[in-house]
């Protein structure tokens, strides 16, 4: 948790594909979940492929053939607060950062995020403890 | 285990601008009257905690509805011909009219977000005929909560809007209160929430606040850390400009103090209760 370091995204970008496989709550809602995603910083750009809910591709180097629908990006001082432990005020879920943090920011098709929320919410909940 | 709760449920019909409303409502306690408002999008049953609690009902008759459209508050009629937009004068004149229902003299008026903001016009409008007003989450103008999204025909309403307000809640209330709220939420009717959001967005009554009388109607504010909508900062300027106000700040609660986690909001509702009880 905390500083997301370049030299490790694929640790934690296997964390988080493992912790959302496994997911009990994902099981549960995520069958109809079939979007790509990615999480972005100064320093790193991670492609994510999820069907049904299941985490099935990871592109820590993508190429202009490796496509998103959507996507998080943020400073690296951001992400390390939305995964403080601690929680700090307006950091501490996805909409409060989407209304109160400038510098976070949801991109790419908006309408695809939202018909996807509730997963999405719950896959970048799950981010914010691996 | 078989236990039955002391709340009473029942229905009262009033007479809004000439239209009748279906009201759905619940009730525990006797003694001074009070009157609990829900949050946008959402329904009495966030108040579940407070109706069951002993030390509350023993001394307050709480009485908690759900506004038309939200719960089990029925649309009145002709709802389809019109897109739902609650309104600052519709908004009062519903509650007006149901603590009139209920003959309360001199109530208490408890609300939550959107219910804890329109207790300020309230408290304005009808301070002489108010005991005191508690507002929770209190702003006195619009946060802008409102996008198309929330009711839009290629998205979950439901699932979509506990989503978007799921966060609201503290991240370190137990689990089960924001899960509760985001099953109350997801079972809103298509575009309540987002026309509970409209009336933010005509919602600015900084100027009415220096104005309100507290020796006629106390008010107390309270502000959960984590409600990144209504801000404690803005929340606490909201108490600031009104003269003998008191606020209130929880750590580590949220947007839904009355059901995000009760037993670590109900200290500080004990509180202003025994204040708005005192001479």
């Amino acid at each position: 948790m905390g500083t997301l370091e370049i030299k490790s995204e694929l640790d934690w970008a296997d964390k988080l594909r493992d912790a959302v496989n496994k997911d009990v709550e994902l099981e549960a809602i995520g069958r109809h979940c079939d979007v790509r995603f990615y999480i972005s910083s100064t320093n790193y750009r991670v492609h994510f492929v999820v069907r049904a809910g299941k985490i099935v591709e990871i592109n820590s180097s993508p190429r202009i053939d490796s496509w998103c629908d959507f996507g998080f990006s943020a400073p690296p001082e951001v992400w390390a607060k939305f995964r403080d432990p601690a929680r700090p005020a307006i950091y501490h879920s996805l909409f409060a950062m989407v209304m109160r943090v400038p510098e976070f920011r949801l991109e790419g098709d908006t309408l695809r995020f939202a018909q996807n929320a509730r997963a999405m919410l719950r896959i970048m909940t799950i981010f914010q403890d691996v | 285990m078989t236990s039955f709760e002391p709340i009473r449920g029942g229905y009262v019909w009033v007479t809004v601008d000439g239209v009748d409303y279906r009201i759905y409502y619940e009730e525990a306690g006797s003694g001074v009257p009070m009157l609990c408002l829900h949050t946008a999008g959402a329904d009495s049953r966030q108040y579940r905690h407070i109706l069951n609690d002993a030390e509350i009902t023993s001394r307050f008759r709480v009485v908690a509805f759900d506004m038309p459209y939200h719960g089990r508050s029925l649309p009145p009629k002709n709802w389809w011909l019109t897109r739902y937009e609650l309104s600052l004068k519709f908004y009062i004149a519903v509650i007006r009219a149901v603590w009139a229902a209920f003959e309360m003299e001199q109530p208490v008026v408890l609300g939550c977000s959107i219910g804890g903001y329109i207790v300020l016009p309230l408290a304005h409008d009808h301070a002489a005929e108010l005991r005191g007003v508690i507002g929770l989450e209190s702003i006195a103008k619009s946060a802008g909560r409102y996008n198309d999204f929330l009711h839009h025909g290629a998205i979950h309403g439901g699932e979509f809007v506990a989503s978007y307000t799921f966060g609201l809640n503290s991240p370190f209330s137990p689990e089960e209160g924001p899960r509760e709220n985001w099953w109350i939420y997801a079972q809103g009717g298509p575009g309540v929430y987002s026309g509970d959001t409209a009336f933010g967005r005509e919602f600015d009554v900084r100027d009415q606040l220096k104005d309100i009388d507290t020796t006629k109607c106390k008010v107390s504010i309270l502000s959960g850390e984590y409600d990144y909508s209504a801000l404690p900062e803005v929340s606490k300027s909201v108490a600031d400009a009104i003269p003998g106000s008191r606020f209130v700040f929880m750590p580590k609660m949220g947007h839904f103090p009355i059901n995000e986690d009760y037993p670590t909001f109900r200290p500080y509702l004990l509180a202003e209760l025994d204040y708005m009880l005192a001479d």
